[in-house]
């Protein structure tokens, strides 16, 4: 990401002579270098699986070359997208209009999350058709589903959301210290959040209610519906909590100084996104089920 | 050249590595051109495939019957492998023509087009950009190689309806290369969108507001809005399929209490916006171009810009109608059936504005103008083949024949490929500075038009007649209709060769030296003709000296 200011920003106006090409961004090789394990992955899988045995496609039948693609692929894969960043956050060193970048970036992440609100939305669509149409849309029949567990994590997340707000408030202000406890607490709380869930997860297993496991309508959809939607939701915690501690690292390492914050506003406002999620599915998989 | 102090010189790639690492939203958009055009003889040749199969009625079906009439049991498993075979060609030809030919090619010439109308420099996220392009190369080869795999490529048509997308007997990874495709391509397509909004939305030059944008910058915005909130749908739609034929799941098994009609209406909340995907930016192009060659100024720019806005509106609520014959509540037919008529009055008032931009105007008939008009026409006549579609009496009797088939393709290939084809004799010139022959162009144009009515109206009556699609053999009723169906794509394969090669040899013509070789910026008065041919890599110099004021 660099400069895109409008072509008359460069307009010699300022008695000097600007010479056009500085505005041009440098080519970039990470684009094609992270769309390559994204090609070698999925074929990794396949072949792993075994489902590729008996097509002439030659070293892909052999499930070893697929291991190695699986994990070689994600490798680089992870190589490739810190290379990524780290072309990203240098460039942006040197940008030409801060404030337009900021601005750019900010909607970025909105639009972002408006995508991830219609993926939330199909999940939910997919449950409340479910349960108008088909009143045994639900647990296994006896089962005691939910109770104050959830509530407890439910608590610990929502609280979360807030001192994610007090850090950030915290450095826009310049309180760096206090910002850095903060997000320790946030990503404290989204942890036990997670750690939570998974041994909620390990209870409703024990009792054998499994993604598979038959619902009072004789089907496992309920089942798959509630691990589908808290997992997908898991997962964002997880993403977010990466984003939060990215962002503690850097401001430890001393990012962050000027206005330019777009990764905390991008990581507080994802974090807060997850949050709202949560609450919904709370209501969804515990209260209306 | 001499760097700002502030800025150490930059590294810059040369030959092949330039165009590998670009991040130059007009060499992407050239990539993207490419890229569409090699997919576009790939689904075309699998066209001919089915044409060439449907040709002729098929030994197969006049052993069948015969075997009725003589009240015999059947002599074979009508389920062959070479029935699968089929269904494999026309799944992948959708995907291929859906998925890479018709969305990429919007994108391309938006890509190329866009910021150079709202004179900006590049897009705002030019790394992702180039992201967006590479990621549909895995895509289409996981698309592809699925051909070679057991059970062969997906052959549930490009809708992937459960229960025959679930897992049957055997392994047939080709429907989960589909998918994952599926996933890959949609990626590819939520950063293209997020991208123009945050271009379009941050970065128009000064003094260019909101209703003084071309109109093919608000249909790309409005596009990348539906491919933004409906992709991420058909993600969730085609991964309950994934996640059902490989982790026992069963939310579309309706052996196992899933929902396979639910799979239906999650489905066609994306796949109906998704056809707007398609066209919208046809719709815009089709604009400049009508107006460019009429030399007057596009007709009702408001209404135009009201119109695209209310289609794309309308297109999220209106998708069960592709799913009348599935027993929906009747109430529910029928709001659906209106709220999919609604569409035809934005529609309308498109259609009459591009009349009154000709009207009165001193028309030149280029070929630019000609696909202009082309797709004015054969849009019209597609699109009143989907008012028929629309109601649920006549859907109901015409679901699933090539009534549906013939519709579709003429509002796809006589609307957003002939569309294409202007866009491409529009913007070559500008694209790569060389102007294309008018005598080769106006053939292609003229084939493409004949082959493209002869096709499709032919459909529509083979469907009327009662012909179901998705099979590869028929009654011998049907025979002529099928001859004639088959002459007119040859035609359209005929045109396409022609223009692939016709690009390709366009590199050897001389470079031209206007900005503006159509002569029509004094009324277009749009960004993209004050600039070079093509325009350099930083696209403008200084601010354009057009008067954005008055530009409608
Ligand atoms: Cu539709």
């Amino acid at each position: 990401m660099t400069d895109h200011a409008p072509a008359s920003t460069s307009a010699p106006a300022h008695g000097g002579h600007d010479d056009p090409m500085s505005h041009v961004p440098p080519g970039s090789l990470w684009p094609l270098l992270v769309m390559l394990p994204l090609c070698a992955i999925p074929f990794g899988v396949l072949s792993f699986t075994g489902t590729l045995k008996g097509s002439p496609l030659g070293p892909l039948t052999d499930p070893h070359v697929g291991l190695v693609m699986i994990l070689g692929g994600t490798a680089f894969l992870l190589f490739a997208l810190m290379g990524w960043c780290h072309q990203v956050i240098k460039e942006k060193a040197i940008s030409h209009d801060l404030k337009a970048q900021q601005k750019d970036l900010q909607l970025y992440i909105l639009l972002f999350l408006c995508a991830e609100t219609t993926t939330f939305g199909a999940i939910f669509g997919y449950f409340y058709h479910r349960t108008i149409q088909d009143p045994a849309f639900g647990p296994p029949h006896g089962m005691h589903f939910g109770g104050p567990f959830a509530a407890y994590a439910t608590f610990l997340l929502l609280s979360s959301s807030i001192t994610c707000e007090i850090a950030h408030h915290a450095l826009d202000h310049g309180k760096r210290s206090l910002s850095k406890m903060f997000f320790v607490i946030t990503l404290l709380l989204g942890g036990a959040f997670l750690g939570m869930t998974g041994f909620e997860w390990g209870e409703l297993f024990q009792k054998g209610f499994t993604p598979l496991a038959l619902g009072e309508n004789g089907s496992s959809a309920f089942a798959a519906t509630f691990y589908t939607g808290t997992g997908f939701h898991a997962l964002h915690v997880t993403i977010g909590l990466i984003m939060l501690f990215m962002v503690l690292m850097r401001l430890e390492t001393g990012h962050f100084q000027g206005t330019r914050n777009f990764s905390v506003v991008a990581a507080s406002w994802y974090w807060h996104f997850v949050d709202v999620v949560w609450v919904l599915l709370f209501i969804t998989v515990y209260v209306v089920a | 050249m001499s760097a700002p102090a502030v800025m150490p010189p930059i590294k810059r790639y040369t030959g092949v590595m330039d165009w590998l690492t670009t991040v130059d939203h007009k060499k992407i958009g050239l990539m993207y051109f490419w890229f569409v055009l090699i997919m576009g003889l790939v689904g075309g040749a699998l066209a001919g495939m089915i044409r060439i199969q449907l040709a002729t009625p098929g030994a197969v079906w006049d052993a069948v019957q015969a075997a009725q009439l003589a009240g015999e049991q059947l002599p074979f498993n009508l389920y062959s492998e070479d029935r699968h075979f089929f269904n494999q060609i026309v799944t992948m030809h959708a995907s291929v023509m859906i998925f890479f030919v018709i969305i990429p090619g919007l994108i391309a010439f938006a890509n190329y087009i866009v910021p150079l109308m709202i004179g900006a420099r590049d897009m705002a996220f030019p790394k992702m950009n180039a992201f967006g392009f590479w990621l549909l190369i895995p895509s289409a080869i996981l698309m592809m190689t699925s051909f070679w795999v057991q059970g062969g490529a997906a052959a549930t048509g490009w809708t992937a309806y459960p229960p025959l997308s679930l897992k049957g007997a055997g392994i047939n990874p080709g429907q989960d290369m589909w998918i994952m495709g599926v996933h890959l391509a949609g990626l590819s397509s939520i950063l293209a969108a997020i991208n123009f909004i945050v271009t379009i939305t941050n970065m128009r030059a000064p003094g260019m507001g909101w209703m003084k944008m071309p109109l093919f910058v608000w249909a790309t915005f409005f596009t990348s809005i539906i491919q933004l909130l409906a992709t991420p749908v058909l993600a969730a739609a085609v991964t309950m399929v994934l996640m059902d034929r490989n982790f026992g799941t069963t939310f579309c098994d309706a052996m196992k209490g899933g929902d396979p009609v639910l799979y239906q209406h999650i489905f066609w909340t994306y796949s109906h916006p998704a056809v707007y995907i398609m066209v919208l930016p046809a719709f815009g192009a089709i604009s400049h171009i009508i107006a460019a060659f009429s030399h007057k100024k596009t007709f009702g720019y408001l209404g135009m810009v009201v119109a695209i806005g209310s289609i794309t509106a309308l297109g999220f609520v209106v998708w069960a109608h592709h799913m009348f014959t599935v027993g929906m509540p009747t109430g529910l037919q029928a709001y659906f059936m209106y709220a999919t008529l609604l569409i035809g009055v934005p529609t309308g008032i498109k259609v009459f504005s591009w009349i009154a931009t000709m009207w009165g105007g001193t028309l030149r008939f280029t070929a630019p103008m000609l696909c202009g008009i082309g797709f004015v026409s054969l849009f019209t006549i597609g699109g009143f083949g989907g008012l028929i579609l629309a109601m649920v009496p006549t859907d109901q009797s015409l679901h699933d024949t090539y009534f549906v088939v013939g519709h579709f393709h003429m509002v796809l290939v006589g609307g957003s490929v002939l569309a294409l084809f202007g866009m491409t004799y529009y913007w070559w010139p500008k694209m790569t500075g060389r102007m294309l022959s008018e005598t080769t162009s106006k053939w292609v144009f003229w084939l493409m038009f004949w082959g493209t009515m002869i096709t499709f109206m032919t459909m529509h009556l083979t469907g009327a007649a009662g012909m179901a699609r998705r099979v590869p053999v028929y009654y011998a009723d049907f025979k002529i209709l099928n001859h004639i169906t088959t002459f007119g794509y040859a035609l359209t394969a005929l045109s396409s060769l022609i223009l692939f090669v016709q690009l390709l040899l366009s590199y050897r013509r001389p470079k031209i030296t206007e900005d503006d070789p159509w002569k029509i910026n004094d009324v277009q008065q749009s960004f993209e003709w004050a600039t070079s041919s093509p325009p350099p890599v930083y696209n403008f110099a200084t601010v354009p000296p057009i008067p954005v004021a008055d530009q409608h």
